[in-house]
């Protein structure tokens, strides 16, 4: 999630009266934490005037990497160009970390020939086609994650069952807390949202199974996690005092370069506004077309 | 393994010596050294194969038939594949765990 500006969305003010004064490239951090607190309730429908500010979070995909290196215009124009011809063949639709999905691809190694399964997103990671997600569930007793790419043209569906954010970008602490927070049913049903309301965040608390660990999550800074202060020694509290880095949130350059500029973005969005509309408005016919059926009881 | 010891992973019968999915081990377990097969790993995996929370390993013998009844353990589907190209007419035939899994992922 390096690409992609790093912000709440609902810091939109402040990001408008800092576009138009035009000083400021990338949305800074300190905005961040003044204007946190007012505008909760703004709901979808009012950020739909800066179709920026509203696609950077929802297909994050599209940014291409900050790093001066690895930039090429003319490619990642093409790359835009094929995401958007993916897109217009299956619906990939919007989805976050902490979201559960399900994935059904074609598998050459199936009986079937098909492999459906069903997790939590842990990581979204890459952009362009190169966009991949992490899924994870536990089945029988056993963790399993599998990766998938966003664009891989073997994917035959993505659905999303539950629509929600975690309180953290990454939930790979998940691997480390009991098992019950990241199993799902296989034969679980989609839940839907009603039109226009926000993405609710899910503000569950995880708990951590006794160390080791595979990492050292007491120095994440984790908001997801609810027992980690009961498992640290007295070594490893003074230990994470000592690595913290609270200076850098005020790094305007750090976070300049890992971001990409508004007036980029303001290009990019603009040369793919239209057809993520259709594609969106062509989606909603769709769904609106479909029957309401009530979903068959399993059978065995 | 409830009793004893953890069994340990002694040897990988390949050229790299390190174990992928799919591949043949020497496994120390109750103080013995048994054969088996990796059917998942804990190591980054490449898109689309699942990756497990520990190493799991299906004891077998020189013929390839399992040792055990039963697999409680989701298998990769994509070992259908590995296990194949690795069974020969006259050698050992891999494939008979394939038939004892009790869920593919």
């Amino acid at each position: 999630m390096a690409l992609v500006i790093r912000k709440p969305t609902f810091d939109i003010l402040s990001a408008a009266k800092w576009m138009i004064r035009k000083d400021c490239r990338a949305l800074s951090s300190l905005v961040e934490k003044t204007e946190e607190t007012e505008k909760r309730p703004v709901g979808r429908r009012a950020r739909f005037q800066n179709p920026a500010l509203e696609y950077r979070h929802i297909f994050p995909e599209f940014l291409p990497d900050p790093n001066p290196k690895w930039r090429n215009s003319l490619r990642e124009k093409m790359e835009r160009a094929d995401m958007l011809k993916r897109r217009s063949q299956i619906d990939i639709p919007e989805f976050y970390v902490g979201s559960v999905l399900a994935v059904t691809i074609s598998d050459p190694h199936a009986q079937g020939k098909t492999n459906r399964f069903v997790g939590i997103c842990i990581e979204r990671k890459g952009c362009g086609l190169r966009a991949e997600f992490t899924l994870r569930n536990v089945v029988d007793h056993q963790g399993v994650e599998i990766r998938y790419d966003l664009y891989d043209p073997t994917i035959q569906s993505i659905q999303v069952l539950r629509l929600e954010k975690r309180l953290d970008d990454k939930l790979f602490y998940l691997r480390d807390a009991l098992p019950e927070y990241s199993t799902f049913p296989f034969d679980m049903d989609p839940e839907i949202l009603p039109e226009g309301t926000p993405v609710p965040v899910n503000t569950v608390q995880v708990k951590l199974k006794p160390r080791p660990w595979l990492e050292r999550w007491e120095r994440q800074e984790l908001k997801g996690v609810a027992n980690i202060e009961e498992h640290l020694k007295e070594k490893d509290r003074i230990r994470r005092e000592l690595r913290k880095t609270p200076w850098e949130k005020y790094d305007l350059m750090k976070e300049y370069r890992k971001t990409i500029p508004v007036e980029d973005q303001t290009e990019i969005w603009g040369e793919v506004h239209n057809q993520l509309n259709q594609l969106r408005l062509s989606r909603k016919k769709m769904f609106k077309k479909r029957p309401i059926s009530t979903p068959k009881p399993q059978l065995g | 393994m409830a009793e004893g010891k953890p069994p340990k992973v002694i040897c990988v019968y390949n050229k790299k010596r390190i174990g992928y999915i799919g591949d043949r081990v020497l496994v120390a377990i109750k103080g013995q050294k048994k054969k088996g097969i990796l059917v998942g790993l804990k190591q980054i995996q490449n898109v689309k194969v699942p990756k497990f929370d520990s190493n799991n390993v299906v004891l077998i013998d020189d013929n390839g038939t399992p040792l055990g009844t039963r697999i409680h353990v989701p298998i990769p589907t994509i070992l259908r594949t590995i296990l194949k190209e690795r069974t020969h007419a006259k050698g050992a035939d891999y494939t008979k765990l394939l038939s004892i899994a009790t869920k593919f992922v």
